[in-house]
Parts: structure tokens; C-alpha cells; sequence
């Protein structure tokens, strides 16, 4: 009688609990070491989704022969056998295309080896992983859905997406109250209803023009109608639809007087060219770089980069500190400067002449 | 109804619902408010010279957005909750208290008081924003502040722009000082408070230096473009304006390199001072100054050297 309850138990624990026994009996090769080597990946994954899924070491890397060469890196395409739709619709937007973008950029292939890894790579991988969001071995769904999850990348001089969130009113009320009935997160905006296609609902570019993934210019109602999707989709669930349209038509009205600014600022640099004291072939702008250039394209790139990417950007993340004081003022402040430079440029020049 | 009165109403004015309004049932959070500077925050900025400077499409998305906080009340009581509890979070004050100009938020989460609360989350440990800027839930966030707005040097005024006595002043502080005293001693309390004062004045000083330099510039006749040359100031007229109520638009480099100096360092130097951030008072105010102020004069130099000559 005792036997034959004590096999039932057997059974029963065999059948209920997979993961403790089978994931180990097949995957008893990596644990034997990666146990203990690895302490922190293998406690993450044990507490995991996954390791509850029955998915294991063996499911993504398949083998420790093909894991190595590739340093353990598992490609989306491997997550997709399980995560199809995710994987479709992350290749509708830019994060699909992250990586090749900055290959082709002068500012990458102009940049020491060593640092291109340490910089532009860290997070241009995006393409080639989904664990830049989803971090190994939890994989958490939960994580990446908090503002804190983008920030790694979207943060700082180049992008300073974190901080103009942050500091408007959605960033400011989601951090007191931590409740997404109140106030939105990242993933409320941008992947809405848990699409992987970050790009839904945004018009622009990184330097701001209206394109598609291929770069291929939008016409005005494709640019009206992903407009749409945001605001239908998403500021409707709070925002009366005539406050949303004005928002987004006042944010469109500081995009284009920062691209004055910045158009006033490009004269003063292409005079100069035309005049013979800057040397021909001066880039400005997309495809510039911040090293070996002159002192007045320096600022320029400043103001390009920097100063119009957090007036623009800032108004379209309804954040009033960032678009003014970190975007429009510097603008401003910045033209001066290069007039300035430009002035006292002009008088080395005479002087050279006629000493 | 209570609050929108009706569709149309409501819809004429965007749905808002003015302070007033919630005055009916909360009478005295609305006397309060009407005593502190929060309450003239709309009509000051539209009289300031910075604001008149930016194209008027814009305005919106930049100064107005904050300073709508006199015709608000859900600025920090946000719709549609108007919670009690999320506006004494420091992260409601840091909507609009933060960034270049005013980094209030920075400098008190560099602060031993704004640490402390992160780590603890308990305001009986460390206080918050209105811990001290409104205690006993007082809705005048001016309250024991004895030091005027922005770029008023040591004029310490009242809402009508009035100066104010020293009498009052020191009442102001005496009322401040009755918040500190809850978890300092007076004594260390009025010493930290004097301290900041006199970092205050060093600033101001140090402000006075670059002020000099740009003057002296000007008389030469060595400003780019000229004064004459450039739109008059919307409320100053055709003449050299430096500190409040100075334009960062359309001005020299050296008066630009002023500005900075003014706007955002001589802030962060005192105002730390007063919030105790010593990152913020120093290294991002008086370190920052300083430089400034070498840019200043070695702008100022290399303009005499190459636009001062007498002609030939």
C-alpha cells in the first residue's frame, strides 16, 4: 500500500513539477558548471517565466558549440519561433533598423575602433537583440515596460527622451503615483495596446524629417494619418480631442521656428564659405561630424544636434523646460555666438590682407 | 456640473476651471494661494521681456505652460484625481522647478534633505518641497521666504512689486527658522541660514565683476551689433540690459556670456546656498561663475585687441 502511494507521489511530482526535474536531467551539461560560474544568470532564469515554460539554456543557444563563437548572443529571430507577432512588429519600426543606420553614419566609420563598442554599439544593438529591453535571464515583460527600461539609451546630449519625459507633466505624475490609469509610461505612447513597433504614430526621424523606415519622404496625408493613429489611439484615452490637435499643431509651430534659427545660423557658415574663409565643402547638419572641423561648424553642430533636437523633441514630450531652456534659448544663444565668430573671423581675414 | 458648469461654458474655455471655482468649497487653500507668488506667476511673466522676446505662436509650449499655475489649480492637484497625497511628493513641484534657470529639483535631491527622503520615503526622517515651503499645508508657497524673485539681487519685494521692509524680512525668516527648529537647534539653524546669505552676497558680487567688464566694453563702443542697431528690448527700450530682465536673443557674444552667467550660475550659487546642495552651489554656481567670468573678460580682451585699434 505504502509503495504504491509513494509511486503515485512520484508520479505526481514528475508530472507538476517539469522544471525541476527534466530542464536539469537535459540540460545537466550547462548547469554542471553554469550553476555556480554563472550564479546570477542561472538564479534569473530559474525565476523566470521561462524556466517555468519549460524553455531553457538548450531552446535559445542550442549549443555550447554554436553559443561561443557568437558570445551567447541570441538573435530575434530565435525568440520569434516562440514571439511571432512581436517579432513582426518590431521590424515595422526603427529599432529594426538601428543597427545598419549607424554603419552607414560618417560619425561611426569616423570613430576610433576600440570606441565605436564603447559608445555607438552599446545600444545601436537593439537591432540584433531583444534582450536590450527584455533584460537576461528574466526576460521580464513587466521591466521593460517601466520608463526606466528606455532610459539606458534614451538618455543624455544626443537624446534626452528620459529627462523631457521626466520632467513633463506624464513623467512627473507617473513617478509620484506609479499608476498607468494617471498618467502614461513610454510604452503607453509608443507601444500601444503592446505593439513591438515602436514607430506607431511618429512622424519624424531622429534629425526630424518626415520619412519613412526606408527614408522615403511621407506625403501629407500618410503624415496626417500616422499623426492619427497617435492621437486616436492614444491621447483620446485621456485628452479631449480638440486640447490633443492644438498640442500637436503648437508642437509642429516650434519645430519649424527652431529650423528658422537653425537656418539663420547656416547662412552665417555658408557666407563665410562663399567669402573664401571657411574652405570649401563645409557639411552641416545630418551627416556632420563633431571632430577636425572649424570652431563656428563646432557650434553649429551644438545647435543642430543638441539644442534644435531638445526644442522640437521637447515640445512633442509636452516638456515646457526642455523645449525652452535646454532647446530654445541655446538656439538663440548659440547664434549669437556663431555671428560673433563669424564677425571676428572676417576681421582676421582683413588683417591677414593687409597687415 | 459642479465643476464644468455646462458643455458650453466649458467648452469655450477649454474645459478649465479657475481657481475660483474651487475656492467655493475650499475657501481657505484659496486665500492662502492668493498670498504667494504662485498667484502672479501669469500676470509677471507676461510683463517680462524674456517672454516678449519669443515668437507669440510658441509661447505656449514654453513659459506659459508653467506659469498657468495662477489660473490653476490642478498644476500640482492634477485632473482628475486632485489628489492630496501626490502633490506633496517632490515630484509634483519638479514639473515646473527644475532644469537650467531654477533647478530646485536638482538641488534638493542633492541635498542631505532630499537624499535622506529618497532613501526613506518617510518625511518624519527628512523633508519635502512643502515640508518647508508650506507647513501646516499652507497654500502661500511663499511663506517664510525672505528673499525676492528671480534677478532682484537683494531687493526683497512684495506681490505688487512693492520693496518690503527689513522688519518683515526678518519676520520671514523668524517663520522659516520655526520650521528648521523642528529637527535643528536654533542655533545651528540661524548659522546655516546667515551662511547662505553671505554666499548669496559673494555672488552677487562676482556678478557686479562680469557687469564691469561688459559696461566698460560697451562705452567703447565694441558691442556686436550695436545697440542701436538691434530692435529695442520690448520693455527696456534701446539701452544695454544686463540681468533681469535680459534677452538671450539677438544680443553680443559677451552680453550671451552674461546671461548664462546670471541666469542659470548666480541662481544655482545662491539658491543652493539656501537648499544646501553644495554640488549645486558650487560646482554647478560659483565654479561655473568663474569661468564665466574669465570667458567675460577674455571675450572682453579680444575685442579691444581686434576691433579697438583707432583707424588709420
Amino acid at each position: 500500500m505504502f509503495k504504491k502511494w509513494s509511486l503515485l507521489f512520484v508520479l505526481f511530482f514528475l508530472l507538476n513539477f517539469p522544471v525541476a526535474l527534466w530542464p536539469e536531467e537535459k540540460i545537466g551539461d550547462c548547469l554542471a558548471c553554469h550553476q555556480k560560474d554563472t550564479r546570477g544568470i542561472f538564479q534569473s532564469w530559474v525565476n523566470s517565466k521561462h524556466a517555468k515554460a519549460g524553455v531553457d539554456c538548450i531552446t535559445c543557444h542550442k549549443s555550447h558549440e554554436e553559443a561561443r563563437p557568437k558570445k551567447s548572443t541570441v538573435e530575434p529571430k530565435i525568440c520569434a519561433q516562440c514571439h511571432a507577432e512581436k517579432f513582426e512588429q518590431f521590424h515595422m519600426g526603427r529599432h529594426s533598423i538601428a543597427w545598419d543606420r549607424m554603419k552607414e553614419h560618417r560619425q561611426y566609420q569616423t570613430t576610433p575602433d576600440p570606441l565605436k563598442k564603447a559608445f555607438c554599439e552599446r545600444c545601436h544593438n537593439i537591432q540584433t537583440k531583444c534582450n536590450s529591453c527584455h533584460t537576461s535571464h528574466s526576460f521580464h515583460a513587466e521591466e521593460a515596460r517601466e520608463p526606466e527600461s528606455c532610459k539606458k539609451c534614451h538618455t543624455g546630449l544626443a537624446g534626452p527622451h528620459d529627462e523631457m519625459y521626466a520632467s513633463s507633466s506624464h513623467g512627473t505624475i507617473y513617478e509620484a503615483e506609479k499608476n498607468l490609469m494617471r498618467a502614461p509610461t513610454c510604452a503607453s505612447c509608443h507601444m500601444h495596446k503592446g505593439t513591438h513597433n515602436i514607430s506607431l504614430g511618429i512622424i519624424y526621424d531622429s534629425w526630424g524629417n518626415a520619412v519613412d523606415k526606408q527614408g522615403r519622404p511621407l506625403s501629407k496625408e500618410e503624415q496626417e494619418r500616422i499623426r492619427k493613429e497617435m492621437a486616436e489611439g492614444v491621447c483620446y484615452q485621456c485628452h479631449i480631442k480638440s486640447l490633443t490637435w492644438e498640442r500637436f499643431e503648437l508642437a509642429d509651430q516650434v519645430k519649424q521656428e527652431a529650423r528658422k534659427v537653425l537656418a539663420e545660423a547656416e547662412k552665417v557658415i555658408r557666407d563665410l564659405e562663399a567669402e573664401g574663409i571657411l574652405p570649401k565643402g563645409v557639411t552641416l547638419g545630418q551627416s556632420q561630424l563633431y571632430q577636425g572641423t572649424s570652431r563656428i561648424e563646432g557650434l553649429y553642430y551644438r545647435m543642430f544636434q543638441f539644442h534644435n533636437v531638445y526644442t522640437w523633441k521637447g515640445a512633442y514630450h509636452f516638456s515646457a523646460d526642455f523645449a525652452h531652456w535646454y532647446g530654445w534659448a541655446h538656439l538663440q544663444m548659440s547664434l549669437i555666438e556663431i555671428k560673433e565668430e563669424a564677425r571676428k573671423l572676417r576681421e582676421l581675414s582683413k588683417i591677414k590682407k593687409n597687415p | 456640473m459642479t465643476c464644468h458648469t455646462d458643455h458650453q461654458a466649458a467648452s469655450q474655455q477649454k474645459s478649465m476651471v479657475f481657481p475660483e471655482k474651487c475656492g467655493e468649497c475650499h475657501p481657505k487653500p484659496l486665500e492662502d494661494f492668493k498670498k504667494s507668488r504662485h498667484s502672479v506667476s501669469w500676470d509677471r511673466m507676461r510683463t517680462q521681456g524674456e517672454f516678449l522676446g519669443i515668437p507669440q505662436e510658441i509661447r505656449t509650449a514654453f513659459c506659459e505652460r508653467c506659469h498657468t499655475i495662477q489660473k490653476r489649480c490642478n498644476s500640482c492637484h492634477t485632473s482628475h484625481r486632485f489628489s492630496l497625497k501626490e502633490p506633496r511628493d517632490p515630484e509634483a513641484c519638479g514639473s515646473c522647478h527644475l532644469g537650467p534657470d531654477h533647478p530646485h529639483k536638482e538641488m534638493y535631491e542633492t541635498s542631505l534633505h532630499g537624499i535622506i527622503y529618497k532613501l526613506t520615503k518617510n518625511p518624519e526622517r527628512a523633508p519635502r518641497c512643502v515640508t518647508c515651503h508650506m507647513p501646516g499645508g499652507t497654500h502661500n508657497s511663499s511663506f517664510g521666504i525672505a528673499r525676492g524673485p528671480v534677478g532682484t539681487g537683494s531687493i526683497v519685494v512684495d506681490l505688487k512689486e512693492e520693496p518690503i521692509p527689513p522688519e518683515e524680512i526678518q519676520k520671514r525668516r523668524q517663520e522659516m527658522l520655526g520650521v528648521c527648529t523642528q529637527c535643528h537647534s536654533l542655533r545651528f539653524a540661524q548659522e546655516q541660514m546667515e551662511n547662505a546669505d553671505q554666499v548669496k552676497e559673494e555672488g552677487f558680487n562676482l556678478l557686479e565683476k562680469g557687469k564691469k567688464e561688459i559696461q566698460g566694453i560697451e562705452e567703447k563702443g565694441l558691442v556686436y551689433p550695436p545697440i542701436t542697431e538691434r530692435p529695442p528690448h520690448p520693455t527696456e527700450g534701446k539701452k544695454l540690459v544686463l540681468a533681469d530682465p535680459q534677452l538671450y536673443v539677438g544680443t553680443s557674444h559677451i552680453e550671451r556670456l552674461f546671461f548664462t552667467m546670471f541666469k542659470f550660475h548666480n541662481i544655482r550659487v545662491w539658491k543652493s546656498g539656501y537648499h544646501f546642495s553644495p554640488a549645486y552651489t558650487h560646482g554647478h554656481g560659483w565654479e561655473e561663475m568663474q569661468l564665466d567670468l574669465i570667458d567675460i573678460q577674455a571675450e572682453g580682451n579680444r575685442l579691444k585687441e581686434l576691433f579697438g585699434k583707432p583707424k588709420k
